[in-house]
């Protein structure tokens, strides 16, 4: 579904990806490990279309995100994506929050979408409430809602519970696991935490163990 | 040419716009006056100077003592009335320094009722209270306190409960925590409030003038209007302009490396008060919000309730809309400015010229309205020769001249609040949006626009009531027949006609205080969410 080729990302006239190889299966959940500093953000970031590639090319569906002679802007390519903060809008509530990708649905099938996503997050209750009056945990279920809205069938996790306690990281990672799978999403987890790697995704492994094809299998 | 380049020109022009009025005055000394200068030399100037100095001076320890003792009252200790004392100690920001300044003088000068009553019942001689400099130092330290009332306690507030307890367990008393632990954290806060005070006291012509005080600002005028030279009254403005940046590398220099990010927040009050000494506390702090509110105020009511059948015409009419077309004008345009700036931080990291570039446009608040009201004009006129000979008298008698001026003076104001909600976008809301399917449309109309539109309104408020307030900018470049409030307020004052002036007075305080209080309620609102 996802099919990274040969993909070169050039920062300051030094790369920090290179020709590097990825697939994914739709629905597969996989973990990228490493030191931070090591490329895995840029590697999101150049899926998403924030970082421009200098070589290779990025697959999504048999459609063309990014070579070298198209670029598309991360608007129209329907990846989804976590950052760290969570970056929930500080204006809008949860509901307006988990509405805000899809706009362009009308306006009664926008309301099931959001009352289903907030089922499946279960914060039934917190609709009207505003992100600063969630906890850590709430905020980023709303914020994984936020990104499952438009049904998009790749989402991105960059370093999503680097501001959590273990426990609750732990716990989430699980829950969050189930929920992909309940929504048949692949998604791309970048952490420097093996636990969280080991228990979110189905396959797993470093920069390098991916340009060698040697990464590891979940139990 | 890409968008970004566009924006960094059009920013390179305001920039340049901006500091134009400033370069322009500097030039002057490139086209000495020598006999005007040599005259003011051996007359005027070092008395302007020491007048100058020493109203700063006094100034200077008024509204720190005032400010820092307010500000640690209402926020250490709990005593009756507080909550209320607290917020009234802001509402002599609504009164211009020049209303306060006639008030007083109405009220305490040789005819003035306190002075009759005392003459009447204990015989008592009078005293001019026009003499010397202590009753401006008094009235400039009632109305600018606010400034370093409002650092402080926010300053204070910030500090949290942890330190002074831990102070307090090492035995300090209350003194000893204040000298010691509070106002040392504070003494950023404090110096910036100062400066603020200190910066509006050089610029101001108001209430100098009324108490015939002469300091560099009001000579300015005098130079202007008895020699009409404009090359003297542009060398008098730069060493205006040297004091100002002198009180600039003062308060650079006392913050010193200090950078205290303390984001604490105060939940209840250290110290509560009983007894005699919670309501001696309670009458401290009322008495400074009885002097410096409370007293003007109801002055100013009793005088307008006789004055205005005789007072009140028409011509109000055009004043009020005057004033509130030049502050919605210049609300406009600054804030448009401040946004444009901030836009362009916000896009890419600035290069080391453009930060200076906004630096020295900041650095307009520090000019004197009298002084950029010189710069402009000599700019104006220079401008206008070059397109057509008498272009420049046109171009200085319109409003453009004077909207300017503002920009320059008030841009600073603007920025605070614009450059602090630009802050609050981080740059993964940007991408979140993006990665979500928005377009640049409705990434500004649906994530920017409803995340700044507080900070925006508060600047242009801030703005707006500063601009109904200036007096001497307004007084050298507005247009023939564009007469505004302050001016008015100028007008009847300067000739003695104090229960006239209460008219206007109280109707530029009502806007004043309007706008505080729209301020507080768009505070209030969106501080909650924006965190």
């Amino acid at each position: 579904m996802l099919k990274l080729s040969d993909i070169q990302v050039v920062y300051n006239k030094t790369p920090v990806l290179d020709q590097f190889n990825l697939d994914i299966a739709a629905g597969e959940i996989v973990g990228i490990l490493g030191p931070s500093g090591c490329g895995k953000s840029t590697l999101l970031r150049a899926i998403a279309g924030f970082v421009e590639i200098a070589k290779g090319e990025i697959c999504l569906n048999n459609s063309c995100l990014a070579s070298c002679q198209c670029t598309i802007p991360p608007e129209k390519r329907g990846v989804g994506m976590m950052f760290q903060d969570n970056a929930l809008f500080p204006h809008l509530s949860v509901a307006q929050n988990i509405a805000f990708g899809i706009n362009k649905l009308s306006k009664t099938e926008r309301k099931l979408r959001v009352a289903e996503l907030i089922e499946l997050i279960q914060l039934q209750g917190l609709e009207g409430r505003y992100p600063h009056e969630l906890s850590g945990g709430q905020q980023q279920r709303v914020a994984l809602a936020r990104a499952l809205a438009p049904k998009p069938s790749l989402i991105l996790f960059d370093e999503p519970f680097s501001n959590l306690d273990t426990t609750l990281s732990e716990h989430l990672a699980v829950e969050i696991r189930q929920l992909l799978k309940q929504q048949n999403t692949a998604a791309i987890l970048v952490t420097h935490t093996f636990r969280e790697a080991q228990l979110m995704c189905d396959r797993y492994g470093t920069l390098e163990s991916c340009l060698l094809g040697t990464m590891q299998h979940a139990a | 040419m890409n968008s970004k380049t566009i924006w960094q020109i059009s920013l390179w022009a305001l920039i340049i716009l901006i500091s134009l009025p400033l370069l322009r005055l500097l030039s002057a000394w490139f086209e000495p006056n020598t006999e005007i200068w040599q005259h003011l030399y051996d007359t005027l100037l070092w008395t302007l100077v020491g007048n100058t100095l020493w109203l700063l001076l006094g100034v200077a320890i008024g509204v720190t003592l005032l400010g820092v003792v307010m500000a640690w009252f209402v926020t250490m200790c709990e005593f009756p009335g507080r909550k209320w004392l607290e917020w009234m100690l802001f509402l002599p920001f609504a009164i211009p320094a020049y209303v306060l300044g006639f008030v007083y003088l109405g009220l305490f000068d040789f005819p003035g009722p306190v002075q009759s009553f005392l003459r009447d019942t204990f015989g008592w001689s009078g005293l001019d209270i026009r003499q010397g400099s202590l009753s401006i130092i008094i009235v400039m330290t009632l109305v600018l306190y606010p400034y370093v009332y409002m650092l402080a306690r926010n300053a204070f507030y910030s500090q949290g409960n942890g330190l002074i307890e831990s102070a307090r367990l090492l035995g300090y008393n209350p003194y000893q925590v204040l000298w010691h632990v509070s106002i040392p954290l504070a003494r950023p806060a404090i110096a910036a409030g100062v400066m603020l005070a200190l910066m509006e006291t050089l610029a101001d012509f108001g209430t100098v003038s009324i108490f015939n005080y002469s300091t560099l600002t009001s000579g300015i005028f005098s130079v202007w209007e008895d020699f009409r030279s404009l090359q003297a009254a542009a060398q008098l403005s730069t060493a205006l302009l040297g004091i100002a940046v002198l009180l600039i590398l003062i308060e650079r220099w006392s913050r010193g490396r200090a950078r205290y990010d303390a984001t604490k927040r105060m939940n209840s009050r250290p110290y509560k008060l009983k007894g005699a000494k919670a309501w001696l506390v309670t009458a401290l702090v009322s008495s400074v919000v009885f002097l410096a509110f409370i007293l003007p105020v109801s002055q100013l009511l009793i005088w307008a309730s006789k004055t205005l059948v005789e007072e009140w015409d028409s011509r109000y009419l055009d004043w009020i809309s005057n004033s509130f077309m030049l502050a919605f004008g210049a609300a406009l345009l600054t804030v448009g400015l401040a946004v444009i700036v901030n836009s362009v931080r916000m896009q890419a990291r600035l290069s080391w010229p453009l930060k200076v570039g906004i630096r020295f446009a900041n650095l307009g608040y520090a000019l004197p309205g009298s002084v950029l009201a010189v710069g402009i004009m000599l700019l104006i006129i220079d401008l206008g020769e070059l397109v057509a000979p008498g272009a420049g008298i046109w171009l200085s008698s319109g409003v453009f001249a004077l909207l300017l001026a503002y920009m320059v003076r008030f841009l600073a104001v603007a920025y605070g609040p614009v450059e602090s909600s630009f802050d609050t976008i981080t740059p993964s809301m940007t991408e979140a949006a993006r990665s979500l399917g928005a377009s640049t449309p409705r990434l500004v109309s649906d994530v920017y626009f409803p995340i700044l539109k507080p900070g925006l309104v508060i600047a242009g408020f801030m703005v707006a009531v500063d601009v109904m307030k200036e007096l001497p900018a307004t007084y050298l470049l507005r247009p023939y027949g564009w007469d505004t409030l302050a001016i008015r307020i100028y007008e009847l004052s300067s000739e003695g006609l104090y229960d006239r002036a209460a008219i206007p007075s109280l109707m530029l305080l009502l806007l004043g205080l309007a706008s505080l209080y729209m301020v507080h309620l768009i505070n209030k609102r969106y501080k909650i969410r924006a965190r």
